[in-house]
């Protein structure tokens, strides 16, 4: 071991230099210190007093939504919030009174925005008002220097075109909850908006972008002395829909006075094309704040236009059923294409008496005349044949009861019927007689509109049940497919099933002669959905409203190399070949023919001639009409 | 070393026992006072957040706290002899810092670990000056020559240099003040002194002054410190000085702070927490933590003085220097002294990293006083 100490006389006299030096360098922070908190102590204690920062929120502008071609439905447009600095208020009475008297802001209104704002740092605004109207700005701007503790915040609002409206699908906005705050990104504050239905609400974070702050040093007249800090603003995305304008509005003409939802999508690739449901609502409403008399209206409607009925709400398919019925005959060999089936009228089975829709019957049926007339005693038999288990078997492959995974909220799955469902949920056996009524699809089956766009995309695709989806460009990677699991089908079932949905539109003694369009080979089915039971066949129109029967059709075309399919389901509207036929024929007219509908002879008080041929890009009508205003003439040449 | 331990454990009975009298209890005593003025002041400058972080540091300080006494009843000499390998453990982690660590706030200088982020460069250091001791240990000679300076400068100049690709500029600057400890306790010829000033004032003027033109500089400046912002920079101190004078002579009270409370402060309980004391306490709370903490690093150069080596000795003088680095730039960056950098404030400032590391280099202290008689 080395000796110790001895060599350290050096190191030693140097740690006491180091003690010495360190000892220098307390003294010299201390009077530093000394300094500024002695001497200098009142002048900083003035400076901290009058220390006014202001925290101002940046916006970020909202992506805007397009249609397939790039025609915009929504644009932002400028909007004036007013910011209150808590801590600049010198007398919160004469700012309330001056709020109340000149702004016309109401003292509930202000204690409840001034209360939700307790607990956030003073130097972050409460806002007060939104989308202030220029006046009102005006007013605040020529008293600034009585209340410097107020700020105009020039933001951005929402504007929907209006034309289409396409409001179930592009959903609307709305101040965001504080749950919504404290998940969305950061800088989100409590009265920010947020999608809270539709497109809106599903791409909320792809449209929002995230908004930045800036830190400013303001005196005390409140301008701006320097800026401390400042975070930009990420704008949103703009976000192309897979929608077609021309086709969404030609479809929301034709719906505006009924009740029901249309679901148009390209079968190849679910790509959803139009998607309506009637009735509908004005997004612009919802903007900011709904004012109370808005949403009352939109409330209290019986027939509840906040419901998207083209996924949102399931109801009985009626005889589009027989489709599926036509596929698990063939499928399971329970028929063949040529097999004959008599129908006199009506059939009984355990005991009951099954009547046909037609009271005098079709005479000898097979699949492909069956399905053109529509036959109920046909497929009675079919049923019969298949039993509870292979039906539901079918449906479900056809994506029944299940979720067609659309990019929109709270998609209803409807039902598809087997024992193990009537035990489970019904307590109680399922009856062979209710196998009958499914067959023509009524019973306990549930399908949306979409489900059935999706069933007739499947027919027309050659078995692939596509993904339905409203956002163009790839599809994220994750869960979702371009294709779920094709159904399995001979190509023999595939073209008995499309000769008899051609014979329906083509066939002459069809139930949807007024689907035809010359020169397309259209592959279509109606359905009638009873509403209630009736002993004897009654003519719907002779009903009241709420009982007529509900109307469906399904379709697509062209039969060769398919383009579009679409499901249209109309409530209470009666017969499906006369009341939803006419406007498939003309959304494929429109849409495989370029053969546009010229717009209706508008009521002159409704147009606005002078904006539209200029189309100006901001509607400021404050006032919206009902049905939505003609396309634009220049915009329906430039079409495809 | 087994001796030591022998002759310790050998003694079963005893107030000595509990508060062995070689362990320096009122350093001891001065850093758990410190750490818990360093919770309280975290505690006032809490805002909004929903972490709590005093409650946090607390959990640093207690383990921290357990650190030291383990490291403390380690043989520093055992630490000193085993410094290459952990040395070049460490160069190998910051190696992998630039590539593994992902990017916060502009730097690479966090790993994540479970639910807390680290920082290696913190515990660099302590390494860093095991591995210089050692060698200082073996350097009796009265002055340092040229070879000395390059082998010492290379030990302490790779890991500053992979800090400094970590982009942690405030960090790798404080390697430099392990240096001049080195440089100071090994001696230099007064000649050498004066060269190495020249030379560093001709370099730095020159470049200064003819080198660079204004916008090379600020090139420069952002591509060193892309967070860098001027006229933030002015309104931080603006804003510290603020803070600390209208606290007066006895301050405004605990949690009542304006300057805090507001959010005047920027990185109020990291950089800035200085002056939440400052502000709340006035110039008695300023002179008490600085009273606490020249007697902590006045303590430890004793402490070097009368360490039985000279590895001993660095350590303690050298834990003491980083310290005083700290305190000196920290302090004096919040009244305007020194240029706004990011440096913390040893014990007092919020982050687990900097007090654990900080903390184990105290139990090195202490193990070197623990370990001072000769054969002890």
């Amino acid at each position: 071991m080395r000796a110790v100490r001895d060599d350290r006389r050096f190191v030693n006299a140097r740690l006491d230099l180091a003690r010495l030096l360190a000892s220098i360098g307390f003294a010299v922070l201390i009077f530093t210190y000394w300094y500024i908190q002695f001497i200098r102590g009142n002048y900083y204690r003035n400076l901290s007093e009058t220390n006014r920062l202001r925290s101002l929120p940046i916006h970020a502008i909202r992506g805007v939504i397009s249609d397939r071609n790039g025609r915009v439905l929504t644009e932002n447009e400028p909007a004036f919030n007013l910011l209150l600095y808590r801590r600049e208020v010198k007398d919160l009475g004469s700012t309330r009174e001056f709020l109340e008297q000149q702004l016309g802001i109401d003292r509930q209104d202000f204690t409840t925005r001034f209360e939700r704002a307790r607990g956030t740092h003073e130097f972050v605004p409460v806002r007060l008002a939104d989308d202030m109207d220029i006046a009102t700005v005006a007013r605040t701007e020529a008293h600034a220097p009585e209340h410097p503790e107020l700020k105009i915040d020039i933001t951005e609002k929402r504007r929907y075109k209006g034309s289409p409206r396409a409001a179930h699908l592009l959903g609307y906005l709305g101040e965001a909850t504080p749950e919504q705050v404290k998940q969305g990104p950061k800088r989100f504050k409590a009265g920010d908006s947020v999608g809270l239905a539709g497109i809106e609400a599903v791409y909320n974070s792809h449209l929002a972008g995230t908004p930045g702050e800036k830190t400013v040093v303001v005196d005390s007249l409140g301008r701006e002395m320097f800026e401390a800090s400042k975070t930009t603003a990420v704008s949103g995305k703009s976000l192309p829909l897979t929608i077609d304008v021309r086709l969404q509005e030609l479809t929301e003409r034709y719906f505006a006075d009924k009740v029901g939802a249309v679901v148009a999508l390209d079968p190849k690739t679910g790509e959803i094309l139009t998607l309506v449901s009637s009735p509908d609502y004005d997004p612009n409403d919802f903007v900011g704040r709904v004012s109370s008399e808005a949403w009352n209206r939109i409330i209290s409607d019986p027939r509840h236009p906040l419901q998207n009925r083209a996924v949102q709400n399931a109801y009985s398919p009626g005889s589009i059923f027989k489709v599926v019925m036509a596929y698990a005959g063939l499928e399971k060999g329970a028929i063949t294409p040529e097999e004959k089936i008599f129908c006199p009228g009506s059939a009984t089975f355990y005991g009951n008496t099954y009547r046909c829709h037609k009271a005098g019957g079709h005479g000898w049926c097979d699949l492909r005349r069956a399905i053109e007339v529509s036959c109920d005693v046909y497929f009675y038999n079919v049923g019969r044949r298949l039993g509870i288990a292979s039906i539901s078997e079918a449906a479900t492959a056809f994506g029944l009861g299940s979720l067609t995974g659309v990019d929109l909220l709270s998609e209803k799955k409807g039902l598809v019927p087997s024992e193990e469902w009537s035990r489970a949920f019904r307590h109680q056996p399922w009856y062979a007689g209710e196998t009958i009524s499914v067959a023509i699809g009524q019973g306990p089956l549930l399908v949306t509109p979409i489900q059935m766009a999706r069933m007739i995309a499947a027919i027309a695709n050659g078995g692939h049940l596509v993904i339905p989806r409203l956002r163009l460009g790839p599809i994220d990677p994750g869960p979702r497919r371009e294709f779920a699991p094709s159904i399995s089908m001979k190509p023999s079932t595939l073209d008995a099933i499309k000769d008899g949905l051609s014979l329906v539109v083509n066939g002459g003694g069809g139930t949807a002669d007024a689907a035809r369009v010359p020169g397309i080979e259209i592959c279509g089915k109606t359905g009638t959905v009873q509403v209630i039971q009736q002993k004897k066949a009654v003519k719907s129109e002779n009903l009241a409203y709420n009982l007529r029967d509900h109307a469906w059709f399904i379709a697509f075309a062209p039969r060769e190399n398919p383009k579009l399919a679409l499901a249209i389901f109309v409530e209470h509207g009666g017969h499906g070949g006369s009341v939803a036929a006419p406007l498939a024929a003309a959304m494929f007219r429109a849409y495989l023919l370029n053969q546009w509908p010229s717009p209706p002879a508008a009521d002159p008080a409704e147009r606005r001639p002078l904006e539209a041929a200029m189309g100006s890009p901001r509607d400021s009508s404050p006032v919206r009409p009902r049905t939505p205003p003609p396309p634009l003439v220049a915009e329906r040449k430039t079409g495809t | 070393m087994s001796q030591s331990e022998q002759i310790f454990i050998g003694r079963r009975t005893g107030v000595g026992d509990i508060f062995p009298r070689r362990v320096d209890w009122i350093l001891v005593g001065a850093i758990v006072l410190i750490g818990l003025i360093g919770v309280l002041a975290i505690s006032s400058a809490q805002g909004t957040e929903r972490t709590n972080f005093a409650e946090r540091q607390l959990g640093y300080l207690g383990v921290g706290l357990v650190l030291m006494f383990v490291l403390m009843r380690i043989d520093y000499r055992t630490l000193v002899e085993l410094s290459p390998w952990l040395y070049a453990a460490t160069l190998v982690l910051l190696a992998g810092m630039p590539i593994f660590a992902p990017s916060i706030a502009n730097t690479h200088a966090w790993i994540r670990l479970g639910p807390f982020q680290v920082q290696p460069s913190e515990f660099a250091r302590v390494v860093t000056i095991l591995m210089v001791a050692r060698l200082f240990e073996n350097h009796d000679h009265r002055t340092l020559d040229f070879s000395a300076i390059f082998r010492f400068g290379v030990i302490i100049a790779a890991p500053m240099c992979l800090v400094f690709l970590e982009k942690d500029l405030g960090m790798a600057a404080t390697f430099t003040a392990i240096g001049a400890t080195t440089l100071f306790l090994g001696g230099l010829r007064p000649r050498v002194w004066i060269s190495i000033g020249i030379l560093g004032i001709l370099l730095g003027g020159g470049l200064l002054v003819f080198g660079l033109k204004d916008y090379q500089k600020k090139r420069i400046e952002t591509f060193l410190d892309p967070g860098a912002d001027r006229r933030g920079a002015g309104y931080q101190v603006l804003q510290s000085k603020i803070a600390v004078g209208s606290g007066g002579i006895v301050g405004k009270g605990y949690r009542h702070g304006t300057q805090t409370g507001l959010g005047f402060l920027p990185a109020r309980r990291t950089d800035f927490i200085f002056a939440v004391i400052a502000e709340e306490f006035g110039f008695f709370g300023v002179i008490t933590v600085l009273g606490i903490l020249a007697f902590i690093l006045l303590r430890m150069l004793t402490i070097a003085r009368r360490a039985r080596d000279r590895s001993g000795a660095f350590i303690a003088a050298a834990v003491s220097m980083l310290l005083s680095f700290h305190v000196f730039v920290n302090a004096g960056m919040l009244v305007g002294l020194v240029p706004t950098t990011g440096i913390t404030l040893s014990f007092l400032s919020y982050g687990g990293s900097s007090l654990l590391a900080n903390l184990i280099a105290v139990g090195l202290v202490l193990s070197v006083e623990f370990r001072r008689f000769a054969n002890a």
